[in-house]
């Protein structure tokens, strides 16, 4: 491989990265925001997001692409919190409460999910994509319609004034930043939720931990290759079932603590883009469909959240509106997942077409490449 | 009231596309969709065909948006277009189309079935229940017809 092959080979694995800093650091002199005001929004962001994008990993280690699927959780999270408002149960105990009833439901729709998905191979992506919207008929449909007159709600200030459903916006008061504030940290002006940032950390441990396991192993070669991995005798469909029912789980621990820290909860939406900008930050981290680490959780988070921070201000003082930089938030957000996969789409492509290259020897080969003359297999191609 | 010109507007539509379907290019094109490894081989430009294909599925798209929106009457700028695909997905799936295959005929009986479905569901259970559930219904079917074409098994062919 030429030195500007391998630099070309670079860009297009990293260029999702490049592009992003490149436009973040543009936008912050115009922005006119402290170094010190982006710093503090990227802690609180850190804290609030970084949980739900590590919920991704796992899928990706088994082969199964971005969990869009990881709504299902996200839903299941905000149940927990609507029943620990409803009986009154404030501060992390309420947050406790929250998870301890989301759990069941998590595990559940994951179990679904990882059925759905193992029934369409190849497609997970786009399949969890539309189950998450078909859950999402279900969820409304449980909140809306079954959720007080079904199952009794005690506390008839979060019920719609017509006796049964929801009220479209839950003020999480009784929870509001009940974990960041067990331990804030005030270090040189900053202010850091220690507990939130404990549990990330945790998580962390785990999914490094988990990798080195038996299932985790199992996990890699299911990502790697699911026939070779079957006749290894490991069982594939169960495999891809558990990573996925792992991944709910933690979205909906993800999104209580997301909620917790944001103190309100738009009963209706709130899900609705979970999934896609979680998404969106581990691919601006550098992950791709088939490969992504702790690192590129955590950077792609820093990154598109300093994003979000500066464009609204940037689109304010170079447009003249801060809806332009709106706009751009939501166009950055589907041009990276976009952009991301057809670079993984291309790739995979080209790497075919250079295995087919190499199978065909040198003669019919790009001829600066490797010069060595096709030692007797040329025939396979 | 029987909206003659819209119907005579959509019927020449779809039999343009019936004759579209059966030209050079169409018949190449349902060759791409079916095998594309066998339609690379009869000398077909793959490639070309799909950038055909999407180029053609977009034109009808602006022209279905006008359509619709001139019996509406208004037009909603900035989010009227995004919705409108779940349904019309949706709809030709349950008109019995699969993700690589489909026909006029898919088409004409998914609208019929799928509107059907969407104005009578919601009056026969708002009569049963008193409420007023169309939206969660349109939500649920419409997703739910996309996931089951997403997960049924796709039969290889030779």
């Amino acid at each position: 491989m030429s030195a500007q092959k391998k630099l070309s080979t670079l860009f297009s694995r990293y260029a999702v990265v490049i592009i992003f800093v490149i436009i973040t650091v543009a936008a912050i002199p115009p922005s006119g925001l402290s170094i010190k005001y982006i710093l503090q929004e990227i802690i609180t962001r850190l804290g609030r997001n970084s949980f739900l994008v590590l919920a991704l990993l796992l899928p990706i280690y088994a082969g199964m692409g971005l969990n869009f699927g990881m709504t299902l959780g996200a839903m299941a999270g905000q149940i927990g919190l609507i029943f620990a408002v409803n009986y009154g149960i404030a501060n992390w105990q309420g947050l406790v409460f929250a998870l301890l009833v989301g759990l069941p439901i998590a595990v559940l729709l994951g179990w679904v999910c990882g059925l759905v998905m193992n029934r369409a191979k190849g497609r997970e992506m786009v399949t969890g994509y539309i189950l998450a919207f078909f859950i999402n008929g279900i969820y409304q449909f449980f909140v809306m319609y079954m959720l007080g007159s079904v199952i009794p709600m005690g506390n008839k200030a979060i019920v719609l004034s017509r006796g049964y459903g929801i009220r479209n916006t839950l003020n999480l008061e009784s929870v509001r930043q009940s974990l960041d504030n067990i331990v804030m940290l005030r270090v040189a002006g900053f202010s850091i939720p220690l507990v939130t940032f404990i549990i990330i950390a945790l998580l962390c441990i785990f999914v490094v931990w988990f990798k080195k396991t038996k299932l985790g192993q199992d996990m890699r070669a299911v990502g790697q290759d699911m026939a070779v991995a079957e006749s290894a005798g490991i069982p594939v469909e169960k495999t891809r079932i558990v990573a996925i029912i792992i991944s709910t789980v933690l979205a909906c621990a993800g999104q209580i603590i997301f909620l917790q820290n944001m103190g309100n909860l738009a009963t209706y939406n709130a899900h609705d883009q979970t999934g896609f900008f979680a998404v969106a930050a581990i691919l601006v981290g550098g992950a791709s469909v088939t490969n992504a680490s702790i690192a590129n959780v955590f950077v792609g988070v820093m990154l598109l959240h300093a994003m979000f921070v500066v464009s609204p201000l940037a689109g304010q003082k170079l447009f003249g509106s801060a809806m332009i930089g709106e706009y751009f938030r939501q166009f950055i957000g589907y041009g990276v997942i976009a952009l991301s996969l057809v670079l993984y789409a291309w790739r995979t492509r080209k790497a075919a077409a250079e295995a087919r290259l190499s199978l065909r020897g040198a003669r019919s080969g790009p001829a600066k490449g490797n010069g060595k003359p096709a030692a007797g297999n040329g025939g396979q191609a | 009231m029987f909206p003659t010109g819209l119907l005579l507007f959509v019927a020449l539509f779809a039999f343009l596309m019936w004759l579209f379907l059966r030209s050079r290019t169409g018949t190449a094109m349902t060759a791409v969709g079916s095998n594309p490894d066998f339609a690379r081989a009869s000398g077909v430009d793959v490639d070309k065909m799909r950038t055909i294909s999407v180029i053609l599925s977009t034109f009808l798209g602006a022209v279905g948006i006008i359509v619709y929106e001139q019996s509406f009457g208004f037009i909603q700028l900035y989010t009227a277009p995004s919705p409108m695909v779940f349904p019309a997905v949706a709809a030709i799936l349950i008109g019995g189309a699969s993700i690589n295959k489909a026909s006029m005929v898919n088409v004409l009986v998914g609208t019929i079935l799928f509107q059907g479905l969407l104005t009578m569901t919601p009056s026969v259970i708002n009569s049963l229940l008193q409420t007023d559930m169309s939206e969660v219904i349109r939500i649920i079917v419409s997703n739910g017809m996309i996931l089951y074409a997403l997960t049924r098994k796709i039969k290889v062919s030779k």
